[in-house]
């Protein structure tokens, strides 16, 4: 059906005009979601095979999460077609994006499903030409992290203000941990030396368990698995803060999911008697829903047709309503990714080039001063 | 803990967990044996299946693939001289000249015997270690690191051959190579001209495949021969499986070396199965006290690199069982399968948990015993491969090559990259520049710099040299390691020394002088960019290499222009001069070849590698090897299948979005 949909296109132009031009009328609304509903009613995948395209290596966490997320999905679109998954690293995350936005067939058979590229979109950095406002927007999984730290200095949430030459490890100083961490530290007021290079969040784990490093951002799934039972088991680490996700009105909320360990807005709070505030944490707030809230994102090549889209992203949804999808998400992750949904994605991922002035020149310095 | 031993063991032969061991067996001797799949692609594909298995069948199926696949690579680098996987780079050094000689065989008794030997005594240091193994493991920090990659370049000394200044000098233009990409401490990309695909830096598997399987097949099909040079009845006695058991009880103690040398580099989170081959084959090299026959058919150069590469496997289990710290994809793949079981990491698995724990070391051991045996037995058939014709081998060998490489990023760039490298490691072959050390700096560059640049980091510039003790041991071990290999260079040597056919060896000054102009010009456009870098991190490894680098290559460059006015001379004139070199070089038959590969790659743009690969095939069978069209039609049909089938629909893999077929 959806090979047909080529050859039909300027009919469903033709009804999208007329649709455009019934927009005048007062029960429009209700007419544009009949019809919505009848077009996604009519669009079956039976028999078709969805390439889900991921930009990572296979065996990464990228390829797991989209390969276990796949075979849930499939169940819930209409005519439970074939999910494969296909790997196309490259350009540091952002080919698979290029190449949907210039390569791909835009006819619902082909999806990107990949960790995002939102702070090189921000940062214009070099590789990335796809422009995520063009590609509709699928749906999302974020991907909760939270941060720790070492007890020799630290025993209490406070001592973190008085404590003397902390090490901070990361990745490298566009790193979404690295930038996420250093904005926090730098809100807080605390005295640390950031160290950067480390290969990923096991290698950074790795050094703190050594004692080299005090000061971790990872994920909360590391957290649970590997952190919690070994070093906070040992009482030679705590819990500081986890990333909270932010609503629809660019406000910052705690994460259920995070049960236990308090919001950045929580812990600033705790530990300086006063809400957060200053220029990095209007930095840090301006930043993580665009590079944070959405780490797993489903985009479909630009021009894919609305209908197709909607049954997409329907089904996306119904997924991470799934129980079943729930349950193996709570033994792979430790807890279900909290879902979100196309609206806000779409917005997030439109917010991605309406940079302020004043915030590209902050972030660019911010990161070349650590270069 | 003898307990939980013995309740690991009734675990691991609970019904149905045998029957997993050895379909995961199976399955992890198909990926080792096929070019450019791996340990970690097999387990990620393997790894959803397992979502709805109970916990000890899964980790039967999945450690049944995890162990054996460095076993199976063995296959393709003693055949075909192209390692399987990147556990068995060193292996290739003298298992192919073993199966050149007609000794396949023999390099295949000995790569299976310790390959089962190193499993075994892996997982039993893996039983015993696990309790006690912290603080050998936290004694290594980013110091420890950056000393221990720079010790193993050191092997640079006894891979150069007899060439130890090209060596280094091929080893700088290595690790140059690994600055392509965005650096990891300043973010910022380096080397990549514009070109999407180097911006996460050269993929090690097209590099390695490229340089050594290309030349290799390059002179099969120009020499017309089998790979084995000698017919099966004039191959040299003492060239059977059973010979190569034998060889193993020969070299009894250096299996137990290697197989130690593997299981405790495995502990090191980051030290990965590429490194540990290299590292046992510097071993066995060092502690030999007849060196001539390395690179030549040295039995002792596969079995070091086999030994310790599958000991290793059960050694990088310690950090990730107890640790939660996978220290390579595969293993971060088991960490995923752990969680996913609902176990965790750390000191629940080696107390309430242990029983599991120990059905995992039995589980290794097993599989290294049984796909030992499997591959013993189908040894006997496959060395007969090497007997073949020539141009039968080298089609099939190609696709598999180039499909091999095509997993590495679904690119193009990969092909590109592997015939770069491909007619590098040609020209380097020729002209007497060996192209081990190359894979030793990419395998070890990145190590080194990251490590370098956290090192001063966290412990300052300088005092980190002298203030840790496990730096100076490894100082005074890389100290004594360089002193005797300038003695190794400067001692006099026998006339008749048989290293002379090793890597390094060839003698054609006017070949190497387009490799050594080639260095250069990569030398000089690196040298002009990084002084463009503005962040001192980004441009300090890239300096130094260029700094150690350039000097030896003026050097090289000067007696390489001595040798070919001595040559030209010799030869009454520049014509006749560089007509020999080119006939000594088979440089016209060679370029015909990678003419049929350029033809190839402009097909795969115009129509995609599912109609390309077997149009070579056919067209190389029928006017290069002058079979007749039925054979040639269908070993192209065979190879269609296998890319379409097995690359396409069994491994999913992308193919090129052609301009005509799409």
């Amino acid at each position: 059906m959806l090979r047909a949909y080529k050859r039909i296109s300027p009919v469903v132009m033709a009804l999208g005009f007329a649709t455009f031009a019934l927009a005048a009328c007062d029960n429009a609304p209700e007419q544009q979601a009949q019809q919505d509903q009848q077009a996604q009613a009519a669009v079956s995948y039976e028999g078709e095979t969805i390439t889900l395209y991921v930009g990572r290596t296979p065996g990464s966490g990228g390829d797991l999460a989209a390969r276990m997320f796949a075979g849930h999905w499939q169940r819930h679109i209409p005519g439970e077609p074939t999910i494969v998954v296909r790997n196309l690293p490259g350009g540091g995350g952002t080919r698979v994006f290029n190449w949907a936005a210039e390569v791909a067939d835009a006819d619902g058979l082909h999806v990107v499903f990949s960790p995002t590229a939102g702070i090189e979109a921000v940062l214009k950095e070099p590789g990335l030409r796809a422009n995520f406002a063009e590609m509709p927007f699928v749906g999302g999984l974020m991907s909760p992290n939270m941060a720790y730290v070492r007890t020799e200095q630290v025993k209490e949430p406070a001592d973190l203000l008085t404590a003397q030459g902390l090490r901070f490890g990361g990745n490298n100083p566009i790193a979404r941990f690295d930038l996420l961490g250093r904005l926090a530290l730098d809100a807080l007021g605390v005295d640390y030396q950031y160290v950067t290079g480390f290969q990923g969040g096991a290698d950074v784990f790795n050094a703190v368990r050594r004692g080299e490093l005090d000061i971790q951002v990872g994920s909360l799934g590391q957290y649970r698995f590997s952190i919690e039972p070994t070093l906070v088991a040992e009482g030679a680490a705590i819990p500081l803060w986890h990333n909270p996700g932010t609503n629809e009105n660019g406000e910052p909320y705690p994460l259920d999911v995070a049960e236990g360990i308090p919001s950045f807005e929580q812990f600033y709070e705790q530990v300086k008697g006063e809400p957060p505030s200053g220029r990095e944490y209007e930095m840090l707030k301006w930043i993580l829903p665009r590079v944070n809230d959405i780490v797993y994102a489903a985009i479909a090549p630009p021009g894919t047709p609305d209908d197709v889209v909607a049954v997409l992203q329907e089904s996306f949804a119904a997924v991470t309503r799934d129980p079943v999808y729930q349950e193996e998400a709570r033994k792979m992750y430790g807890f279900v990714l909290p879902p979100i949904g196309a609206q806000l994605g779409t917005q997030l991922m439109r917010s991605l080039y309406d940079v302020p002035d004043d915030v590209a020149t902050f972030l660019n310095n911010y990161i070349d001063e650590v270069r | 803990m003898f307990d939980g031993m013995l309740q690991g063991l009734v675990l691991a032969f609970t019904w149905p967990s045998p029957l997993y061991l050895v379909l995961g067996i199976l399955l992890g001797i198909w990926i080792g044996a096929v070019p450019g799949l791996g340990g970690a692609v097999g387990l990620a594909l393997m790894l959803p299946f397992t979502f709805g298995m109970d916990t000890a069948p899964a980790f039967a199926l999945l450690l049944g693939m995890y162990a054996v696949t460095s076993t199976a690579d063995s296959i393709s680098a003693i055949m075909f001289g192209i390692p399987g996987t990147v556990a068995s780079q060193a292996t290739i050094l003298d298992g192919y000249p073993l199966a050149k000689k007609g000794q396949a065989a023999r390099a295949f008794g000995a790569a299976y015997t310790v390959s089962a030997f190193g499993g075994v005594v892996g997982a039993l240091l893996l039983a015993v270690s696990l309790p006690v193994i912290l603080p050998f493991i936290n004694a290594f920090g980013v110091p420890e690191f950056f000393m221990l990659s720079v010790l193993g370049l050191t092997m640079v000394g006894v891979l150069s051959g007899r060439s130890l200044l090209k060596g280094i000098t091929v080893a700088c233009f290595g690790l140059l190579l690994t600055t392509v990409g965005y650096a990891d401490t300043t973010g910022v990309p380096r080397f990549y001209f514009g070109i999407d695909y180097l911006l996460d830096g050269l993929p090690m598997i097209p590099i390695v495949l490229g340089l050594f399987g290309i030349p290799e097949l390059m002179e099969l099909a120009v020499k017309g021969t089998s790979i084995s040079r000698v017919a099966p009845q004039d191959a040299e006695r003492g060239g059977g499986l059973l010979d190569g058991i034998k060889d193993v009880l020969r070299y009894r103690w250096l299996t137990v070396r290697s197989a130690l040398i593997g299981t405790y580099v495995g502990m090191l989170p980051g030290l990965g199965a590429a490194i540990v081959d290299w590292i046992a084959y510097g071993h066995a090299v060092q502690s030999a006290r007849d060196k001539s026959q390395f690179g030549n058919g040295d039995i002792r150069g596969v079995i070091a690199p086999e030994t310790a590469n599958n000991a290793h496997k059960a050694g990088a289990l310690i950090p990730t069982v107890a640790f939660g710290i996978p220290g390579s994809i595969g293993t971060a793949i088991l960490l995923g399968a752990l969680v996913i079981k609902g176990l965790r990491p750390g000191p629940d698995m080696l107390t309430f948990d242990l029983p599991l724990t120990f059905s995992m070391v039995w589980e290794i051991a097993i599989a290294n015993v049984i796909a030992a045996g499997l591959l013993l037995f189908f040894a006997r058939h496959i060395h007969k491969l090497a007997f073949l014709p020539g141009h039968l081998i080298v089609p099939g060998v190609m696709t598999v090559l180039l499909m091999g490489t095509w997993i590495a990023t679904n690119s193009i760039g990969d092909w590109w990259v592997a015939l770069a490298m491909g007619t590098i490691g040609y020209l380097m072959k020729q002209g007497g520049w060996p192209r081990p050390p190359l894979i030793l700096a990419l395998v070890l560059g990145a190590l080194m710099e990251n490590n370098y640049q956290l090192s001063t980091q966290i412990y300052g510039e300088f005092a980190w040299f002298y203030t840790r003790p496990v730096v100076v041991i490894i100082e005074i071990l890389i100290a004594v390691t360089v002193a005797l290999a300038f003695w190794g260079v400067i001692k006099p040597k026998p006339k008749d020394d048989a290293s002379e056919a090793g890597e390094g060896a060839a003698v054609n000054p006017l070949v190497s002088l387009p490799t050594t102009i080639l260095i250069g010009l990569s030398f000089a456009v690196a040298w002009w960019l990084t002084g463009q870098f503005e962040q001192r991190a980004t441009a300090q490894f890239p300096h130094a290499i260029l700094i150690v680098g350039m000097p030896l290559l003026l050097a090289i460059l000067i007696n390489d222009l001595r040798a070919s006015r001595a040559a030209i001379n010799a030869s009454g004139g520049v014509v006749h001069a560089w007509s020999v070199a080119v006939r000594k070089a088979e440089l016209p038959a060679s370029l015909v070849f990678i003419g049929y590969l350029l033809a190839m790659f402009a097909l795969t743009y115009l129509v995609g590698q599912i109609v390309a690969l077997p149009l070579f095939v056919l067209a190389y069978l029928m006017t290069w090897g002058g079979y007749r069209w039925r054979l040639s039609l269908a070993y192209a049909a065979g190879a269609a299948l296998m890319v379409w089938g097995f690359y396409g629909q069994l491994m999913g893999l992308l193919m090129y979005d052609s301009l005509l077929l799409g």
